[in-house]
């Protein structure tokens, strides 16, 4: 009776060390590295390679002469950069983005979360279902759809909401709330909720639904009401998903909080844009829309850097309050 | 044996050879003629093998070409005539964005149609992407020229001075050739202001000379008719590309404004600093200030703005195309049968001092133009397509379709035929029979006599009426195609967006500080850099001129 052939535990003994311990990993999880591997390449394609086309914010872009060929701006490059912040209007687009943005943190943070409790706590399915389907539903809806019946709700002449506070009584001219620069924030703000609210929740019912049931089983033994099981078992459990999304949001803020540029886009006007002019507006009517290629790009990689700055801040701070962080 | 025969094999071989070499080298009196004179007597059918072009077209809604393109008999008979199938390039959305792609690819189409207002063109010839006209013509399609010489110099000049070469690099299309500037049927302004005809009456149907005329017309009709919005302007979307609201750019002709650039003592400015522009404000501010306007005016959709219109819901629109009315008033007497709209009397803010003028694209010099790019491999097709388009029996294709299938000739006359009036839908009339499926590429008489000999009695008085008010402002165009990554571009970009939120506080504010705002916009303006914009306005307007002076005695 001959002796086993002796096997080396490679993946037991020591690590093996450099390129090898690379190869050998490699090939053991390779079906996993395939599978990541077209992500990969779409980052590598999409965002890092276009990241090439940066240049032309520090270059007097001509799409005539190409990126390479035309000159660079003058102050070191930096032409773009100073010309945004000698215009007239910058610190009124900065103003409105970081408003926005901020009022959008504040406000629309908690709802979806508490929407995610409420509807954890419908017993009747039947009725959690319709709600969830009908709270869902705006997201589906374009901007564009959504800014048509706001508009048409809201209209001075022929909207809903004037006929009955006409027909009330509580105001004797109608009222122009897109126009009128005291309304325009609160409308972004609530448009917001009333479009994404429903859908934000999903996130924390699944967080909620991981929740273990023995949980909520020991705390009844004890005598736990519903308040107090949402006070000590499910409020915890989603602080740790609030605060990624808090700090993922933080980096949005240069750019108005989420997709805030389509909703301005649409509910914006000459009239309401001392309040309604963010960065991204105001990127697409001085840079793009006049061919200034190089202007736009400048003020968006100033808009990024910023977002990047802003994100890094929040994680950290989230790290040091919470211990929670993204990284 | 086989060292006997190769000198003979040899000398064969030379001789072969050397045939067709002489052939060319030593070419007859045919061979040495040039390309020109090799051409067909008809350009077009030097060559009609088959060729497919590309071209781009900087409408989005024209996207229907493609819907049409090789279907209905007209394109058919340019198919079959020409040898040229079309591939278009046409954005969905964003035509700029587009074209922009296009350039900036250097994957140019071999045609390029595009608005003469577009600062690209500018561009395009100056960077070598497109042909020289006179050139591209002279070697292929002597016709095209001949035809711009001969019969359009006034475009000819206006287009030149689009560009810094004084060369010409874009064909015209949609202008008014000058010998058929007289004709009855030429259309050459189409503008005015309307009003629903039962309201005018039940008002007096007051003689209206001046805006104070009918500023008084709009309150006595406020008075009588409170659900009634008294006036509005449709015509675009607030703001315009100067920063506008679209009730200022309507009013332009009513303040004598319509060219939009004037010297003053020397210096060439935007109707921003003339005084006439002080006037305007006060007349919108009074339009605004006494709810003559709807509060939407300036910020609904065209959309919104042309539905209240159908509907009847408005009495007067500032700015309405004559050949609109009948459209107009068909929507809304589906609400109010009994009511027609009617054009006013063309008035001015003081008739004693100033003069209605319109000059609708399409009026004289045209709106659009095509050019030929330099990376086309057809060039010499693709502007013998363009000498095709040009013959007058196409124009007449391109408006009333194929002779005896869209329209007869009666007394020199195009009459549709019973089908195509029958088939009053545009689409359908495009698809079945052609007509006007390819307007881009309209001359302005053809149209004119479409449009004028289909309209009512009443229409062509209209008609005959804003006729009256053309005057050629092509002169004036092309003020705002400044260099790319020129101060200019920087300093309007700034101005007019500063513009278009002050503009809207001086029109809004109170009455008496109309003139004070207004002074201390234009001041914060010239802080923002319009000095620079009007030397550039100087420069320009000032060369434009040396050009109408250097070709004057052509005329």
């Amino acid at each position: 009776m001959s002796a086993p052939a002796y096997r080396p535990l490679a993946r037991i003994g020591p690590r093996a060390s450099g390129w090898a311990a690379l190869r050998e990993r490699l090939a053991r999880e390779r079906s996993l590295h395939l599978m990541v591997l077209p992500s990969i390449l779409v980052a590598v394609v999409i965002q890092y390679l276009a990241m090439y086309g940066l240049i032309i914010a520090f270059k007097r872009y001509d799409i005539f002469q190409g990126i390479l060929a035309s000159p660079w701006a003058s102050h070191g490059g930096f032409e773009h950069f100073i010309d945004f912040f000698r215009a007239p209007n910058a610190f009124r687009v900065l103003r409105n983005t970081v408003a926005i943005a901020l009022l959008k943190l504040a406000f629309l943070s908690l709802p979806p979360m508490v929407l995610a409790i409420l509807l954890n706590e419908i017993r009747v399915m039947a009725f959690k279902r319709i709600s969830q389907t009908i709270s869902y539903l705006p997201h589906f809806i374009s901007w564009v759809v959504i800014g048509g019946i706001v508009y048409d709700l809201l209209n001075p002449s022929r909207g809903l909401l004037n006929k009955l506070l006409l027909g009330a009584g509580i105001v004797d001219a109608p009222i122009d709330f897109i126009s009128t620069d005291l309304y325009f924030w609160p409308l972004i703000v609530l448009s917001h909720l009333w479009k994404e609210v429903g859908w934000a929740s999903i996130l924390y019912l699944a967080v909620i639904a991981t929740i273990d049931p023995s949980l909520f089983e020991a705390a009844e033994i004890d005598g736990a009401g519903r308040r107090a099981k949402i006070r000590w078992i499910t409020w915890p459990h989603l602080t740790g998903i609030f605060m990624i999304l808090f700090i993922l949001h933080s980096g949005k803020i240069m750019s108005g909080y989420g997709d805030t540029f389509d909703q301005v886009y649409v509910l914006g006007n000459v009239s309401n844009r001392g309040v309604s002019d963010i960065l991204d507006t105001y990127v697409l009517r001085i840079g793009l829309e006049n061919l200034r290629f190089s202007f736009a790009t400048a003020v968006n990689l100033f808009k990024s850097v910023l977002n990047l700055g802003l994100l890094l801040a929040a994680n950290y701070l989230s790290k040091r309050l919470t211990e929670k962080s993204l990284f | 044996m086989r060292i006997r025969s190769f000198p003979y094999v040899v000398v064969a071989v030379v001789a072969a050879l050397a045939l067709p070499t002489a052939a060319l080298a030593n070419p007859s009196a045919e061979t040495t003629q040039t390309a020109a004179a090799d051409l067909a007597a008809n350009s077009w059918e030097t060559d009609t093998s088959p060729v497919t072009l590309s071209v781009y077209v900087d409408s989005p809604t024209q996207l229907r070409l493609t819907t049409f393109w090789g279907i209905d008999p007209v394109s058919v008979r340019w198919q079959e005539d020409t040898g040229v199938d079309l591939e278009w390039v046409i954005a969905p959305d964003d035509s700029q964005a587009k074209l922009n792609v296009l350039i900036a690819s250097g994957d140019l189409p071999d045609l390029i149609h595009l608005s003469q207002e577009l600062p690209q063109i500018r561009q395009l010839a100056d960077n070598g992407l497109v042909w020289n006209v006179k050139e591209l013509s002279e070697s292929h399609a002597p016709g095209v020229w001949d035809y711009l010489w001969d019969r359009n110099k006034h475009v000819i000049v206006h287009f030149r001075t689009l560009f810094d070469s004084m060369d010409l690099f874009m064909v015209p299309f949609q202008h008014l050739a000058q010998d058929y500037f007289d004709s009855p049927y030429a259309i050459r302004a189409y503008q005015g202001t309307t009003a629903q005809d039962v309201i005018l009456d039940g008002a007096g149907d007051p003689k209206v000379a001046s805006t104070a005329d009918y500023v008084d017309l709009l309150r006595t009709v406020k008075a009588a008719h409170p659900d009634l919005i008294p006036v509005q302007s449709s015509r675009n979307a607030s703001p315009s590309r100067d920063g506008d609201p679209q009730l200022v750019q309507s009013a332009l002709p009513i303040a004598g404004l319509s060219q939009r650039y004037f010297d003053i003592d020397g210096t060439w400015v935007k109707y921003w600093e003339h005084p006439n522009f002080v006037a305007l404000l006060t007349f919108a501010n009074t339009l605004y200030t006494e709810g003559l306007l709807d509060p939407t005016e300036f910020t609904d959709a065209k959309s919104a703005l042309k539905a209240k219109g159908f509907t009847g819901q408005v009495f007067s629109e500032l700015s309405q195309d004559a050949d609109n009315m009948p459209r107009w008033t068909t929507k809304m007497q589906e609400v109010h049968p009994d009511r027609s709209y009617v054009m006013l009397p063309h008035f001015t803010i003081d008739p004693a001092a100033m003069r209605y003028t319109t000059d609708a694209l399409g009026g004289g010099t045209g709106g659009s133009g095509m050019m030929v790019s330099t990376s086309s491999k057809h060039p010499d097709r693709a502007i013998r397509f363009i000498d095709y388009l040009y013959q007058d029996d196409i124009q007449r294709m391109i408006a009333f379709g194929i002779e005896g299938h869209g329209h007869t000739m009666e007394d020199g006359i195009p009459r549709y035929t019973q089908p195509a009036q029958a088939s009053i839908d545009a689409a359908t009339n495009a698809a079945d029979f052609g007509i006007f499926a390819y307007n881009i590429w309209r001359d302005a008489y053809w149209s004119g006599v479409r449009t004028f000999t289909n309209a009512s009695p009443e229409l062509q008085d209209i008609l005959a009426t804003t006729n009256a008010t053309y005057e050629d402002l092509s002169f004036y165009r092309g003020g705002e195609n400044f260099p790319s990554n020129s101060e200019e571009v920087k300093a309007f970009s700034v101005i007019k967006d500063f513009y278009a939120t002050e503009i809207m506080e001086v029109i809004t504010g109170p009455p008496d500080q109309v003139e004070s705002r207004h002074a201390s916009m234009i001041e914060s303006m010239h802080d923002l850099g319009l000095g620079v914009l009007n030397a550039y306005w100087t420069e320009l307007f000032s060369g434009k001129l040396a050009v109408q002076e250097q070709y004057s005695a052509d005329f």
